[in-house]
């Protein structure tokens, strides 16, 4: 039996274990602290154990506050505003804080440690988990955002993308089931979605890309490759002017500029109501009625510029 | 309907036969059929508009038992849509509205006599000429792809069999065995028509010798080239005759699957190949056991997607196969790994429009026409500063100056004639001074110029050859993939040169560097689109180079294109002092008093040219 | 004195220890996005290190060897490090608050940092003598804190400039960075050897 190693292996930690002690009784102490807080419904006030987090302080107190991660600063949930007392903002609770925040002194609580008397400003629980909910990213660094004006106010991270509503989910998988026996099928799934809409929506694509096991890049490459998807959204009826070889020389580069004017949008644009978008095709095969334009899928051939303000009314009521 | 047997394309034509007699005009009698153009063209014109008119009208007198409508592909005769023509007569009418219908249908079938207004003339001053058949226009061309044109119902299937249509699949399934047939095709000398002008026969030779199932038939109906509309016809009007080249074509190979790649730009004539496909899988002649000989055959149509570089054949297979359209390296030929790496034969609508013709009718029959090395028809479109715009279909070899002068008709308003552009943008500008040169593969790529999918453009004097070339490029610059560092970039420096020259600031070493740069896209490219790109800035440096030293040296556009090299001005000697330019101008750029000469505001003229066009006595001058 | 020199310049160069023996990364991945907290965290790693490997010395050569317990090595050095990582952050949070401010938070991290095990081992497995140690852990950290600095640098560079792909933002770039120094800094590699 080998003792020695043993006993050497206790002495060290009991050594270690009495110099912490020491340390943390000698240096660590801050005493007790006043904490007082402020929230919508009143004051209170409470002593807390120097050197404790602020949110256990919070918590022991059971003032009520969100807290996630249990204290971890992994879920920027617990945000105080803090107007004396709290020390210098931590680089772990950075990326939690906005530049607006800071500037009013939010912190979190669960890096707060307590070392001197703190006074602060708590969210209602309510309004900020409504807050939370609402906000619906999946971004753990823009959970929500805590700014008090005159009157607290809690602003919701605005959404980046809209879910689908169940009735359109159905329609997606009913068309993706539609072409499930072909190969290659991405391509009229894509050309059904975009007659539906008029469009490709980006929440509709990671349906697609979900259900039919096609990575969302490689859609994303189809969709931005060919003239006829779009990733932005189209107007109820689009314009395309031909600018064919044979409407070329008859003058379709005027008659787009004319209806750019007319329209006030740049070619490749939808005017702000969503009614029209203004688009230049290359040759729609009607080659002896050049100049030609279409709206939606109706041909207007031996377009003129006079003709031009009438088709636009034409289609602005419909 | 019944699957059909071979016995029964016989029935059908002996049932047909009155029908098909009045349509040809061989028959006297009470009945009237009234085709009436409705390709896309003339149905943007209200065609179908006219047709509810006829009818009503017709009922209205009690006619409507004698007097049928039917509604047929694209007629040709475009610049004068929409167009109907009264069989058994042969009647032509064009330039048709809804209002004329009453007056039409009093004149000439309650009283029988043909109305003059309607009728064409080739010029005001001439007679009018009431035969289709005596029309320039059409009594010029030879069809053998569009021979059923303005004939049939392209809804009606019945109507293709009536005209022989269906007995060249009869006699190939029946009767010849599958080297037979591309033997056939190989002694016809049948060139793709799609712009490769690859040899038909030497393509299915090769995909029927390769090894690997299944084999695979695709149509090349995305036809990019601006300008051209031959295949979009060609659907619209006799979608059969491509659906019986394809199943010939499946047969001689060994294919069971075939696809029409068809651009989202044509949804007409998506939905007429649509429709005959399915008629055609009623009657069993596409699907399991075609004439009950066990053969079998399907067709399935994909959309394509806006995307021209779809129109070649390694970028349209990437389509199909649902991955994006870009082409690829041809390390195999296509024959042999095409579509999901199996045996392929890819052709265009038009070839295969000729296919069953040429089974029926025999090799000797298509060699016979067009020449040496090019046999056979083409049709091509016709279109820009020419009388008679439209489809016309003639024989290989025919000279460019009867097909602008003879069918064409000229160029309109006495202008003079500048130049032909074939082959869309992979194409070339052909000059006035070689219009008697013969229209085949060969002697175009000898020009510089290629034949292409049939596109011809002609341009008067007031086309700026600079600015066509320019106009090319752009395009080509638009649909370039975008692979290919030489044609992505190179397209945008011919661009950038161009753009420079047309504004002013071009320099006589541009000029050098637009051929440098040319010949480096010619050879470093992957697909056709990056090698023929530079063809029109070659051909138009070739033989309009002093328009271009026009526009660097003297900084001038003598066509009134390129808006900062030119300048509108009145000559006041022959001014007549109406004031039409005036009233018309948008800018108000024109002082005008009456009885006084017009003059012309430089500062405020946007050179949009509506005074130039409207002045009836050609007074405004380009300088 | 030229075997001190040549040890000091191999542990920087030759045998960095992130970039060629890719120890440490969890932190330097972490922290090489700013220059100033790579600057920080490399400071704090010299002196934690040089004070652990002290410590370690100390204690391997004058209590373990001894008592024959010197398989213990593995164990009693983690608790050192720990155990002294933790008494210098409560005299750092006491007596000098600014220093705190600047670079507290880093020591905690730096306690699981394979760095500061690994220099305490190498001390140990190349028999090195007090002054040796001293110098090739001042020679190891400041390796460190080079590597972290450099691709820090190169980062804040590309972030302003390139247009890096989202996917790639962080993380993902910073990898590929460290690879290619890494690969420049096999180029010293034969210039001294102290293995």
């Amino acid at each position: 039996m080998v003792f020695t190693p043993v006993l050497v292996m206790c002495g060290i930690l009991v050594v270690i274990t009495i110099l912490l002690a020491v340390a943390d009784k000698a240096l660590v102490s801050y005493g007790e602290c006043m904490v007082s807080i402020k929230d919508e419904h009143g004051e209170q006030q409470f002593k807390a154990k120097g050197g404790d987090t602020l949110l256990s302080a919070l918590i022991a107190n059971r003032v009520k506050i969100s807290a996630s991660c249990g204290g971890r600063g992994s879920c920027g949930y617990c945000k105080v505003q803090v107007s004396a007392g709290g020390g210098q903002i931590l680089p772990t609770e950075e990326i939690f804080i906005g530049k607006e925040e800071r500037k009013q002194g939010t912190r979190l609580a669960c890096q707060v440690k307590v070392k001197e008397d703190i006074r602060l400003f708590i969210p209602d629980l309510l309004t900020s988990v409504k807050a939370m909910a609402k906000s619906g990213t999946f971004d753990t660094r823009l959970r929500w955002t805590f700014l008090r004006t005159d009157r607290p106010q809690i602003v919701p991270v605005p959404k980046k993308h809209p879910k689908l509503a169940r009735s359109e989910q159905t329609v997606m998988e009913s068309i993706v089931e539609k072409y499930a026996a072909e190969r290659g099928a991405i391509m009229p799934v894509l050309q059904e979605i975009n007659e539906k809409y008029k469009y490709l929506p980006a929440p509709v694509l990671k349906n697609v890309s979900r259900d039919m096991a096609i990575p969302l890049s490689e859609i994303y490459r189809i969709a931005t490759f060919y003239n006829a998807f779009s990733l932005k959204p189209r107007g109820k009826y689009t314009i395309a002017v031909c600018t064919g070889t044979a409407c070329h020389v008859k003058g379709a580069a005027d008659i787009l500029a004319a209806f750019e004017e007319q329209l006030g949008i740049k070619t490749g644009e939808t005017t702000p109501e969503r009614q029209f978008s203004l688009s230049a095709v290359r040759c729609i095969g009607c080659c002896g009625l050049a100049p030609v334009i279409t709206v939606n899928e109706e041909v207007h051939g031996l377009m003129t510029m006079k003709k031009i303000p009438e088709i636009v009314e034409i289609y602005r009521g419909k | 309907m019944n699957r059909l047997r071979i016995e029964d394309l016989d029935s059908i034509i002996g049932r047909e036969k009155a029908t098909v007699a009045v349509r040809d005009g061989t028959t006297a009698g009470d009945t009237i059929h009234v085709m009436l153009c409705a390709g896309t063209a003339c149905i943007s014109q209200k065609s179908n508009k006219i047709k509810e008119a006829l009818l009503r009208e017709l009922a209205a007198h009690g006619l409507d038992k004698k007097v049928s409508v039917i509604m047929t592909g694209c007629n040709g005769f475009c610049a004068v849509g929409p167009v109907m023509t009264v069989m058994p007569d042969g009647i032509f009418y064009h330039s048709i509205t809804e209002a004329d219908i009453p007056l039409l249908v009093q004149e000439h079938f309650v009283k029988g006599t043909p109305v003059e207004n309607f009728l064409y003339r080739p010029s005001a001053q001439e007679k009018a000429i009431a035969k289709m058949a005596d029309i320039p226009f059409f009594a010029n061309q030879t069809l053998v792809a569009l021979k059923n044109k303005g004939l049939v119902d392209p809804e009606r299937i019945d109507d293709y069999i009536a005209r022989g249509g269906y007995k060249g699949l009869a006699q190939v399934l029946t009767g010849m065995k599958p080297e037979r047939v591309i033997q056939k095709i190989k002694e016809s000398g049948l060139r793709g028509r799609g712009g490769g002008g690859f040899p038909a026969g030497r393509k299915w030779d090769s995909c029927a010798k390769a090894h690997g199932t299944p084999k695979y038939i695709i149509c090349n109906a995305d036809e990019g080239d601006p300008g051209a509309y031959m295949d979009r016809s060609i659907i619209e009007a006799d979608p059969h005759s491509v659906i019986e080249g394809m199943i010939i074509a499946a047969y001689a190979v060994g294919s069971d699957t075939g696809y029409v790649y068809i651009r989202t730009e044509y949804p007409l004539a998506r939905h007429r190949l649509g429709v005959a496909i399915h008629q055609a899988r009623d009657y069993g002649l596409l699907g399991a056991d075609i004439f009950g000989t066990g053969f079998r055959f399907d067709i399935f149509v994909k959309q394509g997607a806006g995307a021209f570089v779809c129109g070649e054949s390694s970028a349209l297979r990437a389509s199909i196969e649902g991955r994006v359209g870009e082409p690829s390296a041809k390390y195999d030929h296509a024959t042999e790994k095409g579509l999901w790496q199996k045996p392929t034969v890819l052709n265009n609508v038009e070839t295969f429009a000729n296919v069953p013709q040429i089974i029926t009718r025999g090799a000797a029959w298509f060699a016979g026409m067009g020449t040496e090395k090019s046999k056979g028809t083409k049709v091509f479109s016709l279109v820009g500063n020419i009388e008679n715009t439209g489809l016309i279909e003639v024989q290989m070899g025919t000279s460019l100056r009867r097909i602008i002068y003879d069918i064409g008709g000229g160029v309109p308003m006495g202008k003079k004639l500048k130049a032909v552009q074939t082959g869309g943008p992979s194409g070339g500008c052909i000059p006035e001074s070689m219009l008697d040169m013969p229209v085949d593969f060969d002697e175009l790529t000898k020009v510089g110029s290629m034949m292409g999918s049939g596109g011809m453009i002609v341009m008067d004097e007031n086309a700026c050859m600079v600015n066509v070339a320019k106009y090319f490029i752009e395009f080509c610059t638009d649909e370039s993939c975008g692979k290919c560092t030489s044609c992505r970039d190179g397209s945008e420096a011919l661009l950038v040169i161009l753009e420079r020259i047309c504004g002013g600031s071009g320099t006589m070493e541009d000029l050098g560097l637009l051929e440098e740069i040319s010949h480096a896209v010619k050879e470093a490219s992957l697909c056709g689109l990056g090698t023929s790109l530079p063809n029109p800035v070659l051909s138009t440096l070739t033989y309009f180079r002093k328009e271009y030293e026009r526009h660097i040296v003297d900084k001038k556009c003598d066509a009134g294109v390129c808006k900062a090299l030119f300048q509108y001005q009145v000559n006041a000697d022959t001014c007549k002092k109406c004031g039409v330019c005036f009233k018309n101008c948008p800018a108000g750029a024109i002082q005008w008093e009456k009885k006084e000469v017009a003059r012309i505001i430089q500062e405020k003229c946007t050179k949009c040219g509506i005074c130039y066009k409207t002045c009836k006595f050609n007074t405004i001058d380009i300088i | 004195m030229e075997k001190l020199v040549t040890i000091f310049i191999a542990a920087i160069l030759t045998h960095n220890i992130t970039l060629v023996y890719l120890l440490g990364m969890c932190p330097y991945i972490a922290l090489s996005r700013k220059l100033n907290t790579a600057f920080g965290m490399g400071v704090a790693v010299i002196f934690v290190v040089m004070l652990t490997a002290a410590i370690n010395w100390l204690i391997y050569h004058l209590i373990l060897v001894p008592t024959g317990s010197d398989f213990l090595a593995f164990i009693v050095f983690i608790i050192v490090i720990a155990a002294s990582v933790q008494l210098v952050e409560m005299i750092m949070e006491r007596f000098f608050p600014a220093l705190q401010s600047s670079f507290g938070i880093f020591l905690p991290l730096i306690t699981v940092n394979c760095i500061v095990l690994a220099v305490s081992l190498f001390l140990i497995l190349r028999s090195y003598d007090f002054i040796t140690s001293m110098v090739f852990s001042l020679g190891t950290s400041v390796g460190f804190m080079l590597a972290m600095v450099l691709v820090a640098a190169i980062y804040e560079k590309l972030e302003l400039v390139g247009d890096i792909p989202k996917g790639l933002k962080g993380p993902g770039i910073i990898i590929i960075i460290t690879g290619i120094i890494a690969l420049a800094f096999l180029g010293f590699g034969g210039m001294v050897s102290i293995q």
